[in-house]
């Protein structure tokens, strides 16, 4: 039997007498009890690859959320995640058996069921916004992993989507969500370190894309949805490997490589830092170019982000400012100068960020319930993302580019102005 | 004029004559070997399109447009060259684009038809038509829709307009249509609406692109549509145009309507509506609400979550006057207010905020003084910190407790006498303030002195044993030396391995009574331990002096154990030594094989020979055994 969610709920109590009830923390729990259909959030996953692993499993955990169905372009993916949700809820009832997650390969049948409140975007890069923006478009609340977006373009719509059709929308950026990052940018916010002038980051490298010889399409793999709005290539492993130090993240035909893959994380804390989450850089420099050693992108007030090779004691960010410095790195590692700015509490006139006191995901379902802001919202996601985008626009033209964020717009060069969005092979010309 | 065409043609047949040495490249028969030559006919583009260089540009335009309508360019070699052409094509690649889009090789028309979708010259929209008018299977009829609409092309909407009834291409017609955004697209959009779910956003994304239509279009959509989320963003079409709908929407049933209204209306258009808003919406608008009086008056509103809301809004606005309803709703309030009242008083800083706490902390109920003499500390109100001393000699425990945790968090050097004095007065939370203040000093030589001068209280001598210092040392080895418990008793809690040498001395001390010599033992074996960062041979001499001086046998095995931790050649050494002492060779024994296997991975050398003096001493068979294994161990 299908459960009952917390849209039948609604549908119903609507029904019963115009009882207007959506929100669990708005009308206290308990009135419907804990975990009552009321507050039961129907799920629904797109791309069950490497990524997903640990938002399904969480999700799965969670008694007030219900996965109604997952979407996968391959089949085993389909079939294993399937019967990973539904062992889990039959393990959790206690029956012997369930049944009741459905398996896709069209996102499109996941994203306009009626019962599925919510979606998680885990597909490759060049399908973050065509299916959060169906998503949404069908009244879904989304969590859509980092890099929000393939181009510049597509995050200014998915942006206002969210905006327009009321959704509660998470990038996957969960750095924002994690203790030492938090802090490391309310001491650069609050100026502990003086004027910011220099932030170092490093993200690594990819191996090179390649050309690739044509193999066999697998059996049970639609490799033309797997590709969908991007160019055609023949079908090759490397190609579409799901592979954290390479696979399909090599390609800038599904991403801007390094800079949307760790700079989608860095470069969002560096906006949080310097308070640029409604903005983001004047100026994107490649490596090598105009004098700067590293690929830079500076911001207005002349602060210069460099993407260094290592940064300062194997850390992950370095804020230098003109009184003293910030290293942050995962792992709750905080160093500054100096040394006692780290465990410096704020006081009432300092500036607080948002906090997150339980996991990323768990900010966006509690934001689901109370539709207050995520940590992470289409806009802070769609800004980094630029960043991500327009250094590698840069990094592939070979000259620097000047940006107006107020804007949107590549100054003085039409042709670069071009890149801020792709063509869309047909028929996946959504967007 | 001629010679600028010289020039231009000239140009062309430099860029073909570059294009002709790459082309084999890009076609190479060995896959993995393209990749270079694309990677170099795309810089070459990039240059090429630089601003300042559009004569470069236009030759290689040219250059490129030729061989990409050329038949016996080999396909790969094609597409590459139409990428570039979609990155920097202009008019002057049209035709040879037109051509490839009219062409039979279904993978070069498409890359035509994207090179086309952006190439900026009017014209290029011209061939997009005709395609369409041409018809093709319906996949190549969704894309060429989409690229006129990308192109917002008003003269394809009778071409585009008959494809909403297509099954497959019905949602892309509509997107197309969307973006248009002319009348008659929007025109063909209504008479599908209700028929096409598409049709919806596509409406709305018209109603963006087009102001001069937004209103009609969101009143339409408003009304006519029965699906909250396409009436959200319609309703944000109207915001302007038709405020009226947004304040309906406000006092409405449906949430995500309330959530878009109180969006789009300004805080003082919420607070005068405030009254008559259903609970959800009352709860959206209060986040919002600029009006601290207007928030401050729903802390007492009946249902709770408005209450909680209101709390938590007066955090961002709240001045002098939200701060006795804050502590009252702290102090008495439910779970969800408390936690939101606590959370807005660390918080609220608009005129006279933090000097009303202050006051607060000062007077009224136990309860109410305990809200607010926690919230200085929350706010770190250093300069309240004499208050907070003050309040932590008050007789009122719940008071006093309060005050002394605030002081722990937010107290520096200058609370340090004031605290001393209440450890003194055994005030019960005293010790832990005081521990907490002098641990994050950073003056710890200044802090000794200061506790040194009252270390007759067992409380500071405890605190002396935690902060540490010389200075505090001194103190309490000149007390211990006397004999005082509470002193010796400090000193064997000493964290600091500066404490050995007087630890050694109480414990060999002539008529050291029992216990204090136990202790001291365990504590010198205790900084042996954790002394990873003194030199090894201090830690093998405080070992071996404790040796010295332990009476038991469980001493002796503890000093050995300690012993065993020193990962170093010359606890090795000294080991293997005792390994011919009759009185503790076996303990020397177990000491030596769990030193051998703490080595091995640093200093394989003396690991073995820790084994192999275990081995000789032969001590017993279980101890060979375990010293043949030991050799054994890689």
């Amino acid at each position: 039997m299908r459960p009952v969610t917390r849209r039948d709920f609604l549908k119903h109590a609507a029904a019963l007498g115009g009882v207007a009830i959506a929100f669990p923390t708005i009308v206290p729990s308990s009135v419907f009890g804990q975990n009552a259909p009321s507050n039961r959030i129907g799920v629904g996953f797109v791309g069950m690859g490497l990524i997903v692993g640990g938002h399904f499993g969480h999700v799965l955990g969670r008694d007030d959320c219900h996965v109604m169905a997952i979407c996968d372009v391959v089949r085993e993916k389909r079939e294993s995640s399937k019967a990973r949700a539904e062992e889990s809820y039959a393990k959790k009832s206690g029956a012997g058996s369930y049944k009741g997650c459905d398996a896709y390969v069209e996102f499109e049948q996941l994203v306009t069921r009626k019962d599925i409140d919510a979606v998680f975007v885990t597909a490759p890069d060049h399908w973050h916004a065509p299916i959060s923006n169906m998503a949404m478009r069908h009244g879904k609340d989304v969590y859509c992993q980092k890099p929000m977006t393939l181009t510049v373009r597509e995050g200014r719509i998915m942006s206002d989507v969210a905006r327009q059709y009321g959704a509660v929308f998470q990038v996957g950026s969960q750095q924002r969500s994690e203790r030492a990052f938090r802090k490391a940018c309310e001491i650069v916010r609050n100026g502990w370190i003086g004027k910011v002038h220099t932030v170092n980051t490093s993200l690594g490298e990819f191996p090179p894309p390649q050309s690739l010889p044509e193999q066999p399409i697998p059996e049970g793999f639609d490799y033309d949805r797997w590709l969908g709005p991007t160019p055609w290539y023949p079908y090759n492993e490397a190609r579409v490997k799901g592979n954290y130090g390479g696979g399909w993240r090599c390609f800038w035909d599904y991403g801007s490589r390094k800079n949307g893959d760790w700079g989608a994380h860095h470069f969002d804390i560096i906006q949080w830092a310097l308070g640029m989450d409604q903005s983001g850089p004047v100026q994107f420099i490649p490596k090598g170019y105009e004098g700067n050693e590293w690929q830079t992108h500076i911001y207005a007030s002349g602060t210069k982000v460099h993407r260094v090779d290592k940064v300062k004691n194997g850390q992950m960010i370095q804020f230098i400012g003109d009184k003293g410095e910030v290293l942050v790195s995962r792992g709750d590692r905080l160093e500054t100068t100096p040394v006692e700015l780290k465990d410096r509490p704020l006081s009432a006139g300092d500036t607080k960020l948002y906090t997150v006191t339980r996991g990323h995901e768990d900010n966006w379902i509690e934001c689901i319930k109370t539709r207050k802001p995520t940590i992470c919202t289409a806009e802070i996601g769609h800004r980094t993302a630029t960043i991500c985008h327009l250094s590698g626009i840069a990094e592939r033209l070979g000259r620097p580019l000047k940006w107006d964020p107020v804007k949107e717009e590549i100054l003085g060069d039409a042709e670069a102005s071009r890149w801020l969005d792709r063509p869309r092979r047909t028929p996946y010309t959504y967007i | 004029m001629k010679s600028i065409l010289i020039a231009f043609t000239l140009a062309v047949a430099a860029s073909a004559a570059q294009l002709d040495e790459l082309i084999p490249k890009l076609a190479d028969e060995v896959v993995t070997n393209r990749y270079a030559a694309q990677m170099e006919l795309q810089a070459i583009a990039s240059n090429a399109s630089k601003p300042g260089n559009e004569r470069a540009g236009a030759a290689l335009g040219s250059a490129l447009a030729a061989k990409a309508a050329d038949a016996s360019v080999p396909q790969p070699a094609r597409v590459w060259i139409i990428r570039q052409l979609e990155y920097m094509g202009r008019g002057e690649a049209v035709p040879a684009l037109t051509i490839l889009l009219n062409g039979t090789d279904a993978e070069l028309r498409e890359c035509a038809r994207r090179a086309l979708e952006k190439n900026p010259d009017p014209k290029a929209v011209e061939p997009l038509r005709a395609a369409l008018q041409k018809g093709g299977d319906i996949n190549w009829k969704i894309g060429l829709a989409h690229s006129l609409g990308e192109k917002r092309d008003a003269k394809s909407v009778v071409l585009i307009a008959p494809l909403l009834t297509d099954p497959k291409a019905g949602s892309a017609a509509a997107k197309a249509l969307g973006a248009i955004a002319s009348r008659e697209a929007v025109a063909a959009l209504w008479n599908v609406f209700g028929r096409l779910d598409a049709a919806n956003e596509a409406l709305v994304c018209a109603g963006n692109r087009d102001a001069s239509q937004a209103a009609a279009i969101g009143k339409r959509l408003y009304a006519e549509c029965p699906l909250s989320p396409v009436r959200a963003a319609a309703l944000t079409l109207v915001a302007k145009s038709e405020p009226k709908l947004v304040e309906d929407a406000l006092v409405g049933h449906d949430v995500r309507l309330q959530k878009t209204a109180v969006d789009l209306l300004s805080p003082a258009k919420l607070a005068a509506m405030l009254p008559k808003l259903p609970d959800t919406a009352k709860v959206f608008a209060l986040r919002v609400i600029d009006s601290e009086k207007t928030v401050l008056d729903c802390t007492t509103e009946k249902g709770e979550a408005i209450r909680v809301a209101a709390l938590e809004r007066l955090s961002d606005i709240g001045g002098a006057a939200s701060v006795p309803a804050l502590i009252n709703a702290a102090a008495n309030g439910s779970e969800l207010e408390k936690v939101a009242a606590v959370a807005s008083l660390s918080r609220v800083n608009g005129d006279g905020a933090g000097q009303a706490i202050v006051r607060q902390a000062g007077q009224g109920s136990t309860a109410t003084r305990v809200v607010a003499i926690t919230a200085l500390a929350a706010r770190v109100e250093k300069a309240a910190l004499s208050s907070l001393l003050a309040y932590a000699g008050e007789a009122d425990a719940e008071v006093s407790k309060a005050a002394l945790a605030s002081i722990g968090k937010i107290g520096g050097d200058e609370s340090l006498d004031g605290l001393v004095k209440l450890v003194l007065a055994n005030k019960p939370g005293a010790k832990d303030a005081l521990q907490a203040v002098a641990g994050r000093s950073a003056n710890k030589s200044v802090v000794g002195r200061k506790l040194a001068a009252q270390a007759q209280s067992a409380g500071v001598l405890e605190v002396m044993s935690l902060v540490g210092g010389a200075d505090a040392l001194a103190a309490v080895v000149k007390l211990a030396t006397a004999g005082n418990d509470d002193a010796i008793r400090a000193l064997c809690q000493w964290r600091e391995f500066a404490a050995v040498k007087p630890l050694l001395d109480v414990a060999a001390a002539p008529g050291v009574k029992q216990v204090h010599h136990v202790l001291a033992i365990q504590a010198v074996c205790r900084l042996v331990k954790a002394g990873e960062n003194e030199p090894a041979q201090a830690r093998v001499d405080a070992a071996l002096a404790a040796l010295q001086a332990a009476g038991r046998e469980q001493e002796k095995k503890q000093v050995m154990s300690a012993l065993a931790s020193v990962k170093d050649r010359k606890a090795a050494d000294s080991i293997i030594k005792l390994l011919t002492d009759a009185s503790v060779r076996t303990d020397a024994a177990h000491a030596a094989l769990s030193l051998a296997d703490g080595l091995r991975k640093q200093d394989r050398g003396s690991a073995k020979k820790l084994a192999e003096a275990v081995k000789k001493a032969n001590i017993s068979s279980d101890l060979n055994k375990k010293a043949e294994q030991s050799l054994k161990k890689k």
